[in-house]
Order: C-alpha cells, then structure tokens, then sequence
C-alpha cells in the first residue's frame, strides 16, 4: 500500500484492476483544507493518460510488476514469441501489445518485457538496433556531405530515411525511439 | 510578530524561511520563504490592494479580479459552495456520497479536481475574498449573510500566492481555533502543537484593529522568472525521502 506522499512519478500503480505508471505527482493543499495528492497516470497496457486525486487518508496498491530482459526468438501468425536467457522460459506477446516495436524486433537481441500478475503486458526495444537493409535505389558513390536522404525498407519491414551513399545489404544502426538512421553498422 | 503589533510596534515586516513537514510538489517544499506584514488600523480591502501593487511589481499583471469563494466557485464548478446540497456537490464531483460526509471535504475535492484546472489559466491575478467559515485561520467573522470569514488569497495562474486576514481581535475566540485546529491535527495522525501562551497573553492585553497578509517568495519568484518548480528558484533544496 502506498499513502498520498508515496505516490511519486515514475511508481507503478493498480488503480481499478488494471496496472499504471504515474507520470506526474502533485501535492495541492487547498485554502487551510486537508491535503491531496493529484496524479497523471498512464495505462500500462493501452497507454491511455488519465487523472486522479487522492486525500492524505487514502491508499493505493503498488503493482505488482517485474520487467525482465528477454531475446526474441520468432514471430508467428498469431504471436511473437521470447525466452529468457537465463530459464528458457518463454513468454508469447499478441500482435496488438507488440505494436509499433514490431520494426525493431530482431532474433537474439534482448528486449525488456513487463509483467504484470505474471502476465506480459509491454516491452521496450533497446536504444538502438541494427538491421539490414532489404531493399533501397542504388547508392551514389562520394555523396557523404549533400543531407539528401532516400527510403530504404529494412529486414523487419520498417521503412527508415537514409543519406544516399547507403547500399541494399548494408547494415545499419537505427534509433527505436525516433525510428531514425544514426549510421552503417562496422563489421 | 502579532506580540509585537499588541505591545505597540506599528507596521511591520519579516522575511523568513518557513516550514511545513512532509510538504512536496511542484509548488511545495518543506522549507521556503514567506513575507509577512502586518498594517494596524489598515482594513483587509486596503491590504489586499497593497499586496496586488507589490506583486505587480514583479509578475506582468494585465488586470485583478477581486471575487468571493462563492462567486468563483459559482462561475467556474456551476455549484454553491456554501448553500447547494451535498449531493450536488457530490454528483458535480461524480464521487459516491454519504450522507454524514462534511461540507468542508467536498468543498475541498471541488476545489482541487474542479477549480483549480479552471482557474490555472486565467491571465488576471485572482483575488478571492470571503471564506467559508469552517477555513477561519486567524481571520475575524463577518456575520454575513452569508456567513463567511475575512480573509483572502491571491492566485496567478492557478499558485496560491498569499494569504491574508483581517486578523483576529478576540482572545478566546483565538484559543478556542487553537485547540480545534490541534484537534484536527490530532485525528488527521499528527501531534498538537503546544499552545503559545504568551501569544494569547498579548491578545488579551489587547491587539489593535489590523490586516496581516503572509507572500510565498519562492512561488512569486518561480513565476516571476517563469519556471515550473519552486525548487528551481531555491539555493538549496532537500530530497524527497524514498517511500
């Protein structure tokens, strides 16, 4: 259990059955009134933003959450699926709760899981990945300065804007949270 | 400081750190500065005008609106604070009631979770006027109708700036807040504080008629420099204990 002063952004919560974090805490004391802790909080699951406020005297269930870093090993119809590297437990996530992360998904990177009651709820692709390129026009030899970009299609599907020098087959590493070309890969 | 003003000190003035424990948040720390004046034979209204002119001086106030608690709560929850019944103040709220619930508690939720957001982005600097009676302070009764207190507090952008009475002139009515304030302090899990007795020594000798009003610099000075958290404008500032 949590009291008003307890709940701080960042702390994950279980507010009406379902699991949240809370992105943003603020104390008000109206007029010489009792204290309240006003908070933003985020679906863990759906991602929606919703606000609550609680009194000093209330209580909040902390969520009972672990996040586990785990390698991807397939996708299917249905599923993609993970293991734990240390058990070689492994865990199935649907289509819906992968989502967006689906372009960043690659075998044998290590992706952290978060799980809720046991259950798999979300994940997070690391920073950066590096991936192939599949498909892209033809590169233009010398052409490193100029900051033109063209579309690639990359191993996993993601479409990624890359500066023209850059070959079908390269290598390259790309920011998950901008969906953006940071460089060829070395190697 | 009222020791002094009842012992004859006239107008005075101090600026000091202040402290509220276990007090965090954007617009709370648990230690930070207060100005405090007192004006004897000044009323309220005239202190009220004093403390727009000073903040005027560092916050760009395009204009003042000068409103009372029901007014405000009125215009801005669509609900009287002070006369509509606590069902409506619940429904407003959409919270389940109970009918031995405190006007004082929904009054608060309204203020929180339905005033406030309305009144944060107000250009003007809201001076509101006239509290309910169950938030007294230090402040003398005004028998109304309706019955209210006099006592203000000025808020820009939705932070509380200040708060001002005109104070207070009865010692046993004072002595009587005391210990209901510490009674409340005590069911709500804190300690009493101890009651000062020179104080009410010195309001019984008698305390000139007088306005006081206290200014929280921190809150001014985040404004003034418009930043988002008081401890941005704070040389030190504590870390907030882990739970």
């Amino acid at each position: 259990m949590l009291t008003h002063n307890q709940l701080r952004q960042g702390t994950r919560v279980e507010i009406d059955d379902l699991p949240w974090i809370i992105v943003d805490a603020q104390f008000v004391k109206p007029g010489k009134g009792q204290a309240f802790t006003k908070i933003k909080i985020k679906n863990l699951i759906d991602g929606r933003v919703i606000e609550r406020t609680y009194k000093s005297s209330e209580t909040v269930v902390k969520a009972s959450i672990v996040d586990k870093d785990m390698q991807f090993l397939y996708g299917d119809d249905e599923f993609w699926h993970f293991m734990d590297p240390a058990s070689y437990e492994q865990v199935a996530m649907t289509h819906s709760q992968v989502g967006e992360v689906k372009y960043w998904l690659k075998e044998q990177e290590s992706y952290q899981i978060v799980f809720w009651k046991e259950k798999p709820i979300a994940l997070t692709p690391p920073p950066f990945v590096v991936l192939t390129i599949t498909q892209c026009e033809p590169g233009i030899k010398g052409d490193t300065v100029s900051g033109a970009t063209k579309p690639a299609i990359l191993q996993t599907g993601a479409t990624v804007k890359v500066p023209l020098f850059v070959n079908e087959g390269d290598r390259i590493r790309v920011n998950t949270r901008s969906g953006e070309y940071v460089e060829r890969a070395k190697g | 400081m009222k020791r002094l003003i009842a012992a004859g000190m006239g107008a005075i003035y101090q600026i000091g750190p202040a402290f509220r424990k276990g007090e965090w948040g954007r617009y709370h720390h648990p230690e930070f500065t207060m100005l405090e004046w007192y004006r004897p034979q000044w009323t309220m209204a005239q202190l009220m005008m004093e403390v727009v002119d000073l903040v005027k001086v560092f916050l760009p106030v395009p204009s003042v609106r000068v409103m009372t608690f029901q007014e405000v709560f009125v215009q801005w929850t669509g609900v009287d604070p002070l006369t509509s019944p606590l069902e409506v103040l619940a429904k407003t709220l959409e919270r389940p009631f109970s009918p031995d619930s405190q006007r004082s508690h929904w009054v608060d939720w309204l203020f929180v979770e339905r005033l406030e957001p309305a009144i944060a982005p107000l250009d003007c600097l809201l001076v509101i006027t006239g509290f309910p009676p169950w938030e007294p302070g230090m402040a003398e009764l005004d028998c109304g109708p309706p019955e209210v207190v006099r006592r203000f507090e000025v808020f820009f952008k939705g932070v509380e700036l200040a708060n001002g009475y005109q104070e207070l002139q009865n010692p046993e009515e004072q002595e009587q807040r005391l210990n209901t304030a510490n009674a409340q302090r005590v069911e709500d899990g804190g300690d009493a504080l101890p009651i000062d007795e020179h104080f009410l020594a010195a309001m019984r000798s008698g305390l000139p008629p007088c306005a006081g009003v206290a200014l929280g610099l921190d809150r001014l000075l985040m404004l003034a420099f418009d930043k988002k958290n008081i401890s941005e404008v704070m040389a030190f500032r504590e870390h907030i204990p882990l739970p």
